[in-house]
């Protein structure tokens, strides 16, 4: 569904790459996280898949169109909605339902049919109750769930979260995990890219990048078994998956697919 | 202050309410043409009987009117009193010696006066009826012929969409700055005018620098979700002109007509 072909993007007035030779295939339905701290070219990886930064070379392909067509971009943005850190600047207008019909009426879709999709959107992030308030009366996870909704207002396949949660209160991280799981297994292909390793355990594969390149890509567990790796990258594991390394190290035999604290517990309960 | 992006708006569901905003842009340029065409001060009759039938129509209490007139009082004393003492005539009611007052520049005075009052009052009752949002997509359509020379109705629009939606981030956002300036030991209460006013600037330069950031950021979300101008944007709300608004259009040209025929008779 979306695939990067040996991309390599320079950022102008900048002498080392910010992505380097990054090959990447995404299939449909899949949950990716991009891991990476800060300067490691995740977020610029995540602008490439619609187009709002084109490779220097190499091509990002997504649901068949070349990125670099100027002519599918509107069809790969229908396809591809994009959620960013700061909630407070990407809402458009000051209703919550005019900002959800944001971009329908980009689309120049009939009204009535735009009706449709903001209420169906609404109610999918469970923001129904608030379609009349204005924006800035709303929590910081509100109007990430807001952003949200404008986004599925346009019928995506591929949802991007370039660090939605970072600006978000635990509760409100929460909540937005929350809503994008279930758009996940409603058919959701997700992908997020966060600094926040404990956000990834569900994933179904984790890209680790540094420098600009894929360090490293698998799923969970097998990226969280590689210390070495995580640490030149400057990540840390999650709490539970480091307690659960020390314990290994310490001869307990506890399973690999131990990632969250419940599931440790439930191991080492299974050990006593 | 925090409620701005609502303006002066009353949330209501009158009539007056209800009209397209477009009807009730129109009937207010009808409305102004009005006051303006008066010559005689009695002939305001005619404008005012229509603003008290919108007033009563509309369900919005006197106390609103009064509060936007509230800050233009200095500049109507002053007009009254400019006109009083500069009109000339010779009907005099009070002699002063080196000022006569005269009974053509007590009616002048009111003349002007009042037809200012009448004009603010009825600007008031569109922005009072009509929230910003519905008098920009108002704006908007009424302002589209206008493409044909270039004339950018859309971007316009969308630009008063976003000062009204980042008017209250941004105080929020300067509170923020204050607050942090205050714990850096800026002090914005003390010292004259100039001083204070110049104490801003620590605030100002922030302001300033993160709202090129927001900028930044919305263009790229707006791009995000397929915005690429206003050409082949639909609405939500779609605006339509009903019946109601026929019928406030014509009762408008109603009044402006008999106006015309009053001033022409007498």
């Amino acid at each position: 569904m979306i695939q990067f072909q040996n991309v390599t993007f320079h950022y102008e007035k900048s002498s080392t790459p910010a992505l380097s030779e990054i090959n990447l295939e995404i299939a449909q339905g899949e949950f990716i996280a991009i891991v990476g701290h800060n300067g490691s070219g995740k977020s610029t990886l995540a602008k490439h898949i619609n187009g709002l930064l084109l490779p220097t070379s190499g091509s990002v392909i997504v649901c068949g169109y070349d990125t670099k067509n100027e002519n599918d971009i509107l069809k790969i943005r229908q396809q591809v909605g994009m959620a960013f850190q700061n909630p407070d600047n990407q809402l458009v207008t000051t209703i919550v339902e005019e900002d959800v019909a944001f971009g329908p009426e980009n689309l120049g879709i009939a009204s009535e049919e735009i009706r449709a999709r903001v209420d169906r959107a609404l109610s999918s992030v469970g923001m129904t109750q608030y379609a009349e308030s204005a924006v800035h009366n709303l929590s910081g996870g509100q109007k990430q769930r807001i952003a949200i909704a404008g986004i599925l207002a346009l019928r995506p396949n591929i949802l991007v979260l370039d660090e939605a949660t970072a600006m978000l209160d635990p509760s409100g991280r929460e909540d937005l995990l929350r809503t994008v799981k279930r758009l996940h297994d409603d058919g959701m292909t997700v992908i997020m890219v966060t600094q926040y390793m404990e956000e990834t355990v569900d994933c179904d594969r984790i890209v680790v990048m540094n420098r600009g390149r894929i360090v490293c890509v698998g799923t969970p567990s097998e990226v969280f078994r590689k210390q070495d790796i995580l640490e030149k990258s400057n990540l840390v594991a999650p709490e539970a998956v480091k307690v659960r390394n020390e314990l290994k190290n310490m001869g307990f035999e506890i399973p690999d697919d131990v990632l969250t604290a419940e599931s440790l517990a439930e191991a080492v309960c299974l050990l006593l | 202050m925090r409620d701005i992006t609502l303006g002066q708006f009353v949330a209501g569901n009158s009539v007056i309410h209800k009209l397209d905003p477009r009807s009730k842009i129109g009937m207010m340029i009808l409305y102004i043409v009005m006051t303006f065409l008066v010559k005689r001060i009695y002939f305001f009759a005619i404008p005012l009987a229509y603003l008290i039938i919108e007033l009563i129509l509309s369900g919005i209490s006197l106390r609103y009117i009064l509060n936007a007139l509230k800050p233009i009082r200095i500049l109507l004393i002053l007009m009254f009193v400019l006109n009083l003492v500069f009109t000339k005539g010779e009907n005099v009611w009070l002699d002063l010696g080196f000022w006569q007052i005269t009974g053509e520049a007590v009616l002048q005075s009111c003349f002007m006066t009042l037809r200012i009052i009448l004009l603010v009052a009825g600007a008031s009752m569109l922005t009072l009826t009509t929230s910003p949002l519905a008098l920009t997509d108002g704006l908007e359509r009424l302002l589209s012929p206008l493409k044909v020379f270039r004339f950018p109705a859309h971007e316009l629009a969308m630009m008063m969409t976003i000062a009204l939606r980042f008017i209250p981030t941004l105080m929020d956002e300067s509170d923020k700055i204050r607050s942090a300036q205050m714990a850096r030991g800026a002090d914005f209460e003390s010292g004259n005018v100039f001083r204070r006013v110049k104490s801003m600037i620590p605030i100002l330069i922030p302001l300033f620098v993160s709202s090129f950031r927001k900028a930044d950021e919305l263009a790229i979300a707006m791009e995000s979700r397929c915005y690429h101008g206003g050409e082949g944007r639909t609405r939500l709300h779609q605006l339509r002109f009903r019946l109601p608004d026929l019928i406030a259009i014509l009762v408008t040209l109603l009044f402006v007509a008999s106006l015309i025929v009053v001033l022409v008779l007498f």
